[in-house]
């Protein structure tokens, strides 16, 4: 049972709870920062080296602010998704 | 500066201020009084984690407040104003700090932290690495070494401000400001603390509102449009200032590094996913704590258009309070500077209660491993004071550079805590060979980089901030010590991942 035995490799019964935490993390990484940042980095790339540029008639670094919110929307939905469940310690033999 | 300082702007500030400090005071001695009936082999989980209990406000606030400190009421908006658009243009960076903490890692957080009884990251680390007390100890050692300063970062910062807009000695600011946060963070705990930080997150959002409304509403009516108040800047600052890429990509992508997701890294800032009450709590802090960050974030665009009424500043940092003094009634001002030092002292709160659990979990029961609970009571109370008097007395030597130990402390502490952070809670293979080997190369690293012993980033990361080496070179020691010693023991799996407890 101690460091380095091969009881690692040994199955066991997995909290489903965790199992979606690790989901959500990975649903954090790809839409939080990955698509975000690259939806982000996008404009700074297209508009950055030019002062003047406009879209629309508004400075291009205030489409910054509206890509934030755009995804600001999108994270508050994801949230909105997420499973509701209760805190206890174990699913099954350990007490709360 | 102090030329456009008017009695009743110093009389709005004095009430104002007076008024906040009564209030703090009296969510402090309210605080106490729920401690005090704490059953005392309980105190130590109430006095850092509020029995996980808290509610989604003070969650949200304990995250957004914690992490956004007086860089983003002094600092951010000074870089802002100094720095222009290779700044202005990143203010999406740090908006979604409450969904990364709490959907990312809220979730594992709460249930694992429920099972093991933990009351700061330390905790986690600790039973996730197989009880290694190097890494407890290194975690402990790099939360002092990084958090203590930047603490004190916040002291100065807010007594600056203080000093400027009422004209009373730096000392005196400084004591004011300072005696009343650590009070209220040692008798009240987090539970203190979280109830201060309703308040001061509402001055915070306020602040925000009143520089915006002064500022966009003068600009707009000066300028009549959007694009004209472009031009206008450029008119004033010139267009190498509005020009995004005047600065190395590397180091601006390494700063959407540092304060996008490095946040997820910040002790202080998890602190709320380890003490919320329930998933559906945590799910409205997220909803909360989204729009409020993006509000104030993106409120420090005041500072960048402020370069049209104040294209000179001996200091950066005074944009701010400069905008406040000049564009809002005077009575408004007080409530502007109240915002300020809210951001100050939440974050000084958080990261007291941060340092202190580290010191009381990872040094002082490794070494009393007997205390009693009257003991631990005693010492937690006493450690806490001690931090938040070691910071306030580091601030007395009045630091020049703020940003620059901000910055440092960021980077450090991500350096040294990212991937034991992240490869705790969703690798199974990790083991604490792989976190102990990251966390001192990841501090190497970093700190001969940023000590300019060798030019790491310069010379292999196209001149990115030492924090970007600090965490490739972390990430290649995890790995590397990991899969060259035995995996974790299986108490370590089932205390992680599994559904029932480990047999021992």
């Amino acid at each position: 049972m101690g460091v380095g035995t091969n009881s690692f490799r040994l199955p066991i019964e997995e909290d489903p709870r965790l199992k979606r935490a690790f989901k959500e993390f990975i649903v954090m990484i790809l839409v939080g920062f990955v698509l975000y940042t690259v939806a982000y980095w996008s404009l700074l790339l297209t508009y950055g080296s030019n002062p003047r540029a406009l879209i629309a008639g508004i400075p291009w670094w205030f489409y910054t602010l509206f890509i934030s919110i755009a995804f600001a929307v999108v994270l508050l939905i994801v949230t909105y998704f997420m499973k509701e469940e209760p805190l206890d310690p174990w699913i099954r033999g350990g007490g709360a | 500066m102090s030329g456009v300082i008017t009695p009743e702007l110093r009389l709005s500030v004095a009430l104002v201020f007076s008024v906040y400090l009564a209030l703090i005071t009296i969510l402090g001695l309210y605080a106490r009084r729920v401690l005090g009936k704490t059953a005392i082999d309980r105190f130590v989980e109430e006095f850092y984690v509020a029995g996980r209990g808290l509610g989604a406000a003070v969650v949200a606030f304990i995250i957004a407040a914690g992490l956004c400190s007086v860089g983003t009421f002094i600092g951010g908006p000074g870089l802002a104003w100094f720095l222009g658009m290779p700044w202005a243009a990143l203010m999406g960076l740090q908006i979604f700090m409450n969904f990364y903490v709490l959907y990312g890692m809220g979730k594992k957080l709460g249930i694992v932290a429920r099972r093991i009884g933990a009351v700061s990251l330390g905790d986690v680390l600790y039973e996730r690495y197989d009880r290694s007390k190097l890494v407890a100890i290194l975690y402990a050692i790099v939360v002092a070494v990084f958090l203590i300063p930047y603490c004190s970062v916040q002291f100065v910062g807010s007594a600056r401000v203080f000093e400027v807009m009422t004209g009373w000695p730096y000392i005196v600011a400084l004591a004011l400001a300072g005696i009343i946060t650590v009070f209220y963070a040692t008798v009240g705990g987090l539970r203190g603390v979280g109830l201060v930080l309703l308040l001061q997150g509402a001055l915070m959002t306020l602040c925000y509102a009143l520089l915006i409304a002064g500022v966009w509403g003068r600009a707009l009516s000066d300028f009549g449009s959007l694009a004209a108040i472009n031009e206008a800047l450029i008119k004033v600052a010139g267009e190498e200032w509005m020009n995004f890429f005047r600065l190395p990509v590397a180091w601006v992508f390494s700063q959407w590094i540092i304060f996008n997701l490095g946040l997820i890294a910040l002790p202080h800032g998890l602190m709320g996913a380890l003490a919320y009450k329930s998933v559906k709590a945590m799910k409205r802090a997220i909803y909360i704590g989204i729009p409020i960050v993006t509000f104030w974030t993106y409120g420090i665009w005041v500072a960048f258009i402020g370069k049209i009424y104040f294209p000179q500043l001996p200091v950066p940092d005074h944009i701010n309070p400069m905008l406040a003094m000049t564009m809002l009634p005077a009575g408004l001002g007080g409530l502007v500077f109240a915002g300020i030092i809210s951001a100050a002292q939440s974050t000084i709160a958080t990261m007291v209660l941060v340092v202190s659990s580290a010191l009381l979990r990872h040094i002082y029961s490794f070494v009393k491993p007997t205390a009693t609970p009257a003991e631990l009571k005693r010492v937690t109370m006493l450690l806490t004071l001690l931090v938040g008097a070691l910071a306030f007395i580091l601030a007395l030597t009045s630091p020049p550079a703020l940003e620059f130990i901000i910055i440092l402390a960021i980077g450090g502490t991500m350096a040294a805590l990212f991937w034991p952070i992240i490869f705790g809670l969703y690798w199974r293979r990790a083991n604490k060979y792989g976190a102990i080997a990251s966390m001192i190369v990841g501090l190497a690293t970093y700190s001969i980089d940023k000590l300019k012993i060798l030019p790491i980033s310069s010379v292999l990361f196209g001149g990115s901030d030492p924090v970007i080496p600090g965490l490739v070179f972390s990430l290649i020691a995890f790995l590397i010590a990991t899969y060259l010693t035995p995996p974790p023991s299986r108490r370590a799996i089932q205390l992680f991942w599994g559904a029932t407890p480990p047999e021992d």
